[in-house]
């Protein structure tokens, strides 16, 4: 009797060993991709690192790619562009992954795509919008954003209806920054708005201070500042000091995400912003995308998340449509597939640059951040100081 | 050099200008007609598209901004002045992304060029504005070596200029890639000429070469397939078999006498030469004949050369007959014949002479109802082996067996003689070289005497006559008879010299010595046959009549048979001439040869010389006796007196006497003597 119920357990752990077993016989599909998950950027390059591992998770639930597992390495580039192209190296030639997801920052999508380019490996920019990505002829590069030229279109849009007329820019020395500033230029132009003031800064320095305050010398109504996350803080506490308030006030990035209320409390509030997306646009999968990213980290997803998630979606969808994990067919797919994803529409002009989609522009009202602009989305009216 | 410069030129030729050159030259035209008018084509039709696209895209562009326009109107914000700029960015925006979506550049503007509203390309705004200020349709605008075309239309509600500009590279790259097209076609063109002309060469020298392998193989191509070539070979072959026919016939005839088809002198030579080296490398023994028809030139003078070569073929056939098949029989000369008798000895030699001699002899050769007998005298050497003959050369034995044969010859014909090393007379033949120089000298140094033979009248009233002949003396101061040096002196033309120094001094002494002339005496002088023909004769006999006031009538010149048949015509007038003058003229030797009684009548002849052959036997042998009555009739007849030489006998002299023949010269009548004796 002890015999056969140890049989019956033997067979058991046969059946149970044999599953696992079976399972990796399927090779899984290997994606590689480095992140910032330490230095300048970690705050950012975190939130991309969940989105992935959750677009990983939802992926397998429907049955991974081509009927293969997806596994994605995730590799830190301490926010360091010269690191992160020797992982991508690592990853394409080494570790021979299938396919690549994009890093986090312009400066850095910027130096690893020419490693992608060069072994002809897709990439998607879910965390990059400068237009000078698009400057240098890639034939493997794949906007998911829109360029930084059109970030602040839709806060031009809410000046000129509220008429201001005369507008400073102060840019970070980025490239993405720099290429903000110069849509706003642009732009101002198009919307016959004048520039008054414009200049540049360096990053962390107290110029930002010093350019503030000759923008609001220039007869300025409204500054707009085209950065990252602290330039957006540092601007909001050098206004407060010197004691300008302007019409409006508006900075990249910074505000778009939770942790800029977070730290600047009420003196958040006021503050205009441009986000790639929201967790209450009504785009399909945006709304289970916010439940599932809230449920498991237990925070609001900002929008470079729902861009990582996004990026993943994307790339499903030119693998469904070539039914093939080749790279250069791939890269055909993506250049003329036309989708939805949690971000919104993803289609890209002839030189892989992101022309579907677009931007909210949000303010923050008494510690809330609303969607102001366009009409059509937002949820409340702009505040004018 | 010249010539494989030609050589190599026409290969060059043959190989690739006839036939690459062409078929190379006609694609290449193909293609260039081709390519230039697809270009034509191409061209043509990028510039309607590059009307087509700006036009299009112009379209497109106004309907952007007329699409703003009319949102804006129908959501009732035309009266917003903020509205109409957000409409009008945003519409700028849209005319950008619509600009980077189609690959177009694109420039809008308000009002002059300082309010620029859209600068969507890589050209100086500026530039770009006053290049389109013109009515064309189209403008095209040169930037950096790059062509634009730029095409500029206006949206006059909200007063914009738009100039669309498309790069010209697109369409160069689009002409380029269709050029590329067309340069591969002809390309293509020039490989399938290539391969024709490979493919021609192949069909071409394949043939050829097999050609040239068979006659580098046989000597004669052998080709069978295509006709064109299997024709050329079969000419090829043809030919080349005439030419060998024509070199064997030409070898042939190097080695053959063409008139008796045996083989020539210098073909006997070359097989003499040949024995010669057996001789004496294999101490062989070998006989050499050398045959010299007797009588031959009569039948050669009085019947034509005709009968002389079919004299001559009948009997080379008839001497062939008799010899063995190893002998070699040629034709020398004329009338001259050599056999080579290998491994002879002289005994055996001698045996086929005597039967060659004997064939000769008693063959009789008709010619137009004409009979003739003909001799062979016959030199013979033997040689190598016991027979000695070391160190002898071709011309030594030639030398040698042909003066053999003159010594058979001077023996009175139709015989052989056998040459040995002793022999003295042949020794003296043996240079006739040294005969002719003898001769000149003795001539030179008066070594010539004169004897006389006297001839006697067997009939009343005939009177006393002298045959006048000549002897040269030798160096030693003995004399020779005439049988040793005339030969040579009539081959070597010496006669008429010797004839008119017989004339001269004869006609010197008689001047000298009238007295016998004064009672009647006929002086009889001999003129050989050389001598009828020599210019110098008939002038030379008036001066020395007159210059001695020897008067002509006393004077008879005897003339041979065969001499005066031979040159007929010189001779009737040298007699007729003579005769004029008051000499007579006597045929010598009358019976000797072929004699026609016909020429008695014919020649102006005063006396004919019956020859002795018939009269020295005249006594035993009544052939002879009716031919010398036959002869003295005829010569009565005819009005000729009879002259019976030989006569030895008063047995044949009163024989001669009772037939009526008029004078007789020989031992009986008289021994020649000296003209002028030593005590004279």
């Amino acid at each position: 009797m002890r015999h056969r119920k140890y049989r019956v357990l033997l067979a058991l752990l046969f059946a149970l060993a044999s599953l696992p077993l079976f399972a990796q016989t399927v090779q899984p599909v290997r994606i590689g991709v480095s992140l910032s998950l330490s230095g300048k950027y970690a705050e950012l390059g975190a939130m991309n690192e969940k989105a992935y591992r959750l677009w990983e998770r939802d992926v397998n639930r429907r049955g991974g790619l081509l009927g293969r597992p997806v596994k994605i390495t995730i590799v830190d580039d301490r926010s360091d562009p010269a690191r992160a192209v020797n992982i991508y190296e690592d990853l394409i030639t080494r570790q021979k992954v299938d396919l690549v997801l994009g890093p986090y920052s312009s400066g850095i999508t910027e130096a690893v795509s020419d490693v992608t380019e060069r072994y002809g490996y897709p990439l998607l920019t879910s965390g990059a919008a400068a237009d000078s990505m698009w400057n240098g002829g890639k034939r493997y590069l794949f906007g998911v954003y829109i360029p930084s030229s059109k970030y602040a279109v839709g806060m031009l849009e809410l000046m000129v209806q509220a008429g201001i007329q005369k507008i400073a820019v102060i840019a970070d020395d980025d490239v993405f920054s720099q290429g903000v500033e110069a849509g706003i230029r642009e732009w101002a132009k198009r919307f016959e708005l004048d520039v008054v003031y414009r200049a540049s800064f360096r990053k962390g320095s107290s110029e930002i201070e010093q350019r503030i305050r000759a923008a609001r010398a220039s007869g300025a109504d409204a500054l707009l500042v085209a950065g990252h996350f602290e330039d957006s803080v540092n601007a909001a506490r050098a206004l407060k000091k010197i004691g300008w308030t302007p019409k409006a006030f508006y900075a990249t990035v910074g505000p778009a995400i939770q942790k800029y209320e977070d730290v600047l409390k009420a003196d958040a509030d006021d503050t205009f912003s441009s986000s790639q997306w929201e967790p209450g646009l009504p785009f399909p999968g945006a709304h289970e995308f916010t439940r599932e990213f809230v449920a498991s980290y237990g925070m609001m997803p900002s929008y470079h998340a729902a861009s990582a998630y996004a990026a993943g979606q994307i790339l499903e969808a030119a693998v469904r449509k070539t039914q093939s994990l080749d790279r250069n067919r791939l890269r055909d797919a993506l250049s003329t597939l036309d989708t939805m994803t949690i971000l919104g529409r993803y289609g890209v002009d002839r030189e892989g640059r992101q022309v579907r989609h677009f931007a909210v522009t949000v303010q923050w009202q008494k510690g809330r951040k609303q969607i102001v602009a366009p009409p059509e989305l937002a949820t409340a009216k702009p505040v004018w100081r | 050099m010249k010539q494989a410069g030609r050589q190599v030129f026409s290969s060059l030729y043959f190989r690739i200008f006839a036939p690459v050159v062409p078929i190379v030259i006609l694609m290449a035209l193909a293609g260039a007609l081709v390519f230039s008018l697809g270009l034509n084509t191409v061209s043509h039709y990028a510039n309607e598209r590059i009307h087509e696209d700006l036009g299009r895209n112009a379209r497109e562009i106004y309907n952007i901004c007329d699409g703003a326009l009319q949102s804006l109107l129908f959501q009732g914000g035309a009266d917003n002045q903020a509205e109409a700029r957000i409409r009008k960015g945003t519409t700028l925006g849209k005319i950008e992304e619509y600009a980077r979506q189609n690959d177009l550049q694109v420039l809008v503007y308000r009002g002059d060029a300082d309010d620029v509203l859209l600068k969507h390309t890589t050209l100086d705004a500026r530039k770009l504005i006053a290049a389109t200020q013109g009515s064309q349709v189209i403008d095209e605008i040169n930037d950096q070596g790059a062509k634009y075309y730029a095409r500029r239309f206006g949206f006059d509600l909200w007063g914009w200029t738009i100039v669309v500009v498309k790069d010209g590279r697109g369409y160069v790259e689009f002409v380029s890639r269709i050029r590329n097209s067309y340069y591969m076609i002809g390309a293509i063109l020039l490989l399938v000429g290539l391969a024709l002309v490979m493919y021609f060469r192949y069909i071409i020298h394949k043939p050829v070469r097999s050609i040239i392998a068979s006659i580098r193989a046989n000597g004669l191509p052998d080709y069978k397939g295509i006709y064109e070539f299997e024709f050329l070979s079969n000419v090829i072959r043809e030919a080349a078999l005439n030419a060998q026919q024509k070199q064997q016939q030409i070898s042939w005839q190097a080695a053959h006498d063409a008139l008796t088809g045996l083989i020539n002198r210098r073909e006997f030579e070359h097989r003499l030469g040949l024995a010669l080296q057996a001789a004496q490398i294999e101490r062989t023994v070998h006989s050499m004949l050398y045959l010299d028809l007797d009588q031959f030139k009569i039948v050669n003078d009085t019947c034509g050369h005709n009968a002389g070569d079919a004299l001559l073929q009948q009997l080379a056939a008839m001497l062939k007959a008799r010899l063995r098949q190893s002998d070699v029989l040629a034709r020398l000369g004329g009338d001259e014949f050599g056999v080579l008798l290998e491994h002879c000895s002289g005994g055996r030699a001698l045996q086929i002479a005597e039967t060659l001699r004997q064939t000769v002899a008693s063959f009789r050769f008709v010619w137009a109802d004409k009979n003739f007998a003909v001799g062979v005298s016959i030199g013979l050497v033997t040689f190598g082996g016991s027979a000695g003959g070391e160190g002898l050369t071709v011309a030594d034995v030639f030398s040698i067996v042909d003066g053999a044969c003159y010594v058979a010859k001077d023996h009175g014909r139709n015989r052989i003689h056998v040459y040995r090393p002793d022999d003295v007379e042949l020794a003296e033949r043996k240079g006739l070289m040294d005969w002719a120089s003898r001769i000149s000298n003795a001539l030179a140094e008066n070594r010539f005497v004169l004897h006389r033979q006297k001839i006697v009248s067997l009939q009343e009233g005939g009177g006393v006559r002298y045959e006048l002949l000549v002897r040269m003396v030798g160096q030693d101061g003995r004399a020779i008879a005439p049988m040793a040096f005339i030969p040579a002196a009539e081959r070597y033309g010496l006669m008429p010299d010797i004839d008119l120094w017989v004339i001269r001094t004869a006609f010197a002494h008689y001047g000298r010595n009238r007295a016998e002339l004064e009672q009647g005496v006929m002086l009889a002088v001999n003129l050989s046959g050389v001598t009828l023909s020599d210019e110098r004769l008939l002038p030379y006999i008036r001066e020395q009549l007159a210059a001695n006031a020897i008067p002509p009538t006393t004077v008879c010149f005897e003339i041979t048979e065969t001499a005066a048949i031979a040159k007929l015509d010189i001779a009737t007038a040298l007699i007729q001439e003579l005769r004029r003058l008051g000499c007579s003229f006597a045929l010598d030797d009358f019976g000797s040869g072929m004699s026609s009684f016909g020429y008695l009548k014919n020649l102006a002849i005063d006396f004919v010389k019956i020859d002795g052959s018939f009269v020295r036997n005249l006594a035993s042998d009544p052939i002879d006796r009716a031919m010398v009555e036959a002869i003295n009739n005829i010569g009565h007849v005819l009005g000729i007196k009879t002259i019976a030489e030989f006569v030895e006998t008063e047995e044949v002299a009163t024989m001669l006497r009772a037939m009526g023949v008029d004078y007789a010269q020989g031992y009986w009548a008289g021994r020649p003597e000296p003209l002028e004796r030593p005590d004279a």
